[in-house]
């Protein structure tokens, strides 16, 4: 090879590698990767599944960009308020709570909360047409009820807005009542395969 | 033509440092603090983009349908949005989204963003050189131009009346703005 041939080689080498660093730096999202790495590890308690990440923003990881396997188009956890404060109590998981989301196009979709109060839709079920209105009913003959003041324009996960604590940006996480869990509504979750109390757990998952 | 490499490996070298200071000189430049923009307005401009009582200015509908957390109640959005359900000023009165009703601070900083967005254009528009439809405020909701949140406003409908009227200058129709407040 003459050394003017070895010279185009090592050029030519150099411009691909610049092309293809660019196109693959083009194609992350950092604001997206931050927002995932911030959401901390997995609860070596609670395994991957259903159960997993209560009070967290569920399409951080189940939205289209990854890395989850699964896609919501609509995902969320639902609480019982506790305590004296309606946000300083206990944070306990509805089991089988109602979200109620109607869409602009008028369609209402009814979503039952599992025991730690994780709902999600998956986008071949339902995928809203935002915006939409939003409510919440638990309990006998929907006792426990809790409807949004306003509007979700685009969000797909509650806990885009609603985290803890409570604060100028945030009302703070989903809670249903504005007393302390019923008792008998907490006996419902006694056979949750996960504890769906994840008040004072560090790992909770909550922000 | 046969073109030494040398020549080739030298050109790609200048292209890259050409780019380097162009991207370079695009980030620098020291600001101006003295230097403002002046936004002329009618004197009852802020008057009517509050309302106030049973009146609902031009403030009630962008709230209501602007301003959520998950659009222009987010800290990082332009047009930012503050109002007593989502996002709050940050002060001593420490208030949370749900919380106690919107203050004048809140409404005055929602007025300075809405006609701070195009300041030059937004005056010329206020004193009837321009129809208000040239601008961002309407164009970006009407889907005229790309906006994330889509189609908020169509044309002729209760939020268009409410911005058009308060940007002709010839007196905000608060029962349109009160309309447009509702959330669909």
């Amino acid at each position: 090879m003459t050394p003017r041939l070895r010279t185009v080689r090592v050029a030519g080498l150099l411009v691909g590698a610049m092309v293809v660093s660019a196109i693959v730096s083009s194609c992350a999202d950092p604001v997206h990767d931050q927002l995932v790495t911030s959401l901390g590890p997995e609860d070596p308690s609670i395994p991957q599944g259903e159960y997993h990440r209560a009070g967290q923003p569920c399409t951080a990881c189940h939205g289209p960009e990854g890395p989850a396997k699964t896609e919501f188009s609509l995902a969320g956890t639902i609480f019982w308020s506790g305590g004296v404060a309606q946000y300083s109590g206990s944070v306990v998981g509805v089991n089988d709570a109602v979200v109620s989301v109607e869409d602009s196009l008028g369609t209402q979709s009814l979503i039952h909360t599992n025991c730690v109060g994780n709902f999600f839709v998956r986008p071949s079920d339902y995928t809203p047409a935002f915006p939409v209105l939003v409510a919440v009913f638990a309990g006998p003959k929907n006792l426990y009820t809790s409807k949004m003041a306003t509007q979700i324009s685009r969000a797909t996960s509650c806990a885009e807005c609603h985290f803890d604590p409570v604060n100028y940006n945030t009302p703070g996480h989903i809670f249903i009542t504005g007393g302390a869990p019923p008792a008998d509504q907490l006996a419902a979750n006694a056979n949750c395969p996960v504890n769906p109390d994840l008040s004072g757990a560090p790992s909770s998952g909550l922000q | 033509m046969k073109l030494d490499a040398r020549v080739i490996v030298s050109v790609v070298a200048a292209a890259a440092i050409a780019v380097g200071v162009v991207l370079v000189a695009a980030c620098g430049g020291t600001p101006d603090p003295n230097r403002v923009t002046n936004i002329y307005t009618p004197d009852d401009a802020f008057e009517q983009y509050a309302g106030g009582g049973a009146k609902i200015g031009v403030d009630g509908f962008l709230a209501a349908r602007c301003g959520t957390l998950d659009c222009h109640g987010g800290i990082g959005r332009p047009l930012r949005i503050f109002s007593q359900s989502g996002l709050r000023i940050v002060d001593d009165a420490g208030n949370y989204p749900g919380g106690a009703p919107e203050t004048e601070a809140e409404i005055f900083a929602n007025f300075t963003a809405a006609i701070s967005v195009q300041p030059e254009l937004t005056s010329e528009v206020f004193a009837g050189n321009f129809d208000p439809h040239v601008l961002l405020l309407l164009r970006k909701p009407m889907q005229l131009e790309r906006h994330k949140g889509g189609q908020v406003i169509q044309g002729g409908d209760t939020g268009d009346t409410c911005l058009t009227s308060w940007l002709s200058g010839l007196g905000v129709d608060y029962t349109a703005c009160g309309n447009a407040a509702l959330v669909p």
